[in-house]
């Protein structure tokens, strides 16, 4: 049990009362909000297993090509050839909005396989090194979509958690708690006020009756000698 | 526009066949001038970093990624095999969501 440090007031009881009511409803949408990014995310996390396994096969073929290609034609020979390779790939990046987080797609426009080198002095493993990097290029570029969209999403997902059980576990107990402690002291002090005006009533009653007692006797006093001579 | 590629020599070299412009680096200095001259030149583009220039720049990397603005990053394998674990974006995401899987041995 924590209560908040404030005076036990009617105003405060007010004050507090609103607060809750929009912590409560603030609680609820971040609720929500947590609900979609986890949805998000597992449907995410689907497109990852596919792109990944693509990716790493695609990784092992070009991988293995490339060093199958250096190997027959030499380190330096396959440099100068690099030098003169030259594609046109288009990345063009669009946003979606999930839960209020921008996300980036990107749709990647690949310059299509074309022999950019003399066929004299150039294998058939130099043309497979480059169809096979093309290919990974490809998925890459698919990764790229899907890492910063999960590390944009998995952030405000841990953000969102923590603000849910800030809420639910921190706000909303010591709001309760603190209305309750409030709701007993004004009640105490109701019950106060209402045995003080009894006990005054009493007195003022007592007070007038005194008085009447006396001016009666008084007013005895004063008959008496009148009638009794 | 387009990709663009950080990394050791040879891995550098198999990209390049896909016409990727690169840049060779070795050392974490070397790696954090590409990257951040990357980061200023290449917007909207895909930046793809070996696994290797990750861990150099382990710091300058989440802090891009989160910034989410382009070049948008993908992290590859270095040529020469992976490096020891590393936390794969299935882990990152389960770690988010807040399920572990446990292996039964």
């Amino acid at each position: 049990m924590s209560r908040l440090n404030i005076a036990p007031t009617k105003s405060n009881q007010l004050n507090l009362k609103r607060s809750l009511k929009m912590t409560s409803e603030g609680f609820a949408l971040l609720e929500q909000k947590r609900e979609i990014l986890v949805m998000e995310l597992m449907r995410l996390l689907d497109r990852v297993k596919v792109v990944q396994q693509e990716l790493a096969q695609r990784r092992h073929k070009a991988y293995a090509t490339l060093r199958k290609a250096a190997s027959h034609n030499g380190y330096y020979h396959m440099r100068n050839i690099a030098n003169g390779i030259n594609y046109e790939h288009d990345v063009h990046s669009d946003t979606r909005v999930v839960a209020g987080i921008r996300i980036p797609t990107l749709s990647v426009k690949q310059g299509a396989f074309r022999s950019q080198y003399g066929f004299a002095d150039t294998d058939s493993l130099v043309d497979q090194t480059m169809i096979d990097f093309l290919a990974l290029l490809e998925s890459a570029g698919k990764l790229a979509e899907l890492e910063t969209a999960v590390w944009l999403l998995a952030r405000e997902l841990k953000k969102t958690q923590r603000r849910v059980n800030a809420l639910e576990h921190i706000f909303i107990p010591n709001y309760k708690d603190t209305l309750r402690y409030i709701g007993e002291v004004l009640e105490g002090k109701d019950l106060d006020s209402f045995f003080t005006m009894k006990m005054v009533k009493k007195r003022l009653a007592e007070a007038a009756e005194a008085a009447e007692a006396a001016e009666q006797a008084q007013l005895s006093d004063g008959d008496a000698p009148d009638t009794t001579p | 526009m387009g990709f663009h590629i950080i990394g050791d020599a040879d891995t550098v070299l198999g990209y390049r066949f896909a016409g990727l412009s690169g840049d060779v680096v070795e050392t974490a200095e070397e790696a954090r001038v590409a990257f951040k001259a990357a980061i200023a030149n290449h917007r909207k583009g895909v930046l793809l970093i070996t696994e290797a220039v990750e861990d150099m720049l382990a710091d300058d990397v989440t802090a891009h990624r989160l910034s989410s603005k382009p070049p948008y990053l993908a992290v590859m394998q270095d040529i020469w095999g992976p490096r020891g674990k590393r936390r794969s974006l299935q882990e990152l995401i389960y770690e988010a969501v807040g399920i572990r899987i446990v292996q039964d041995n």
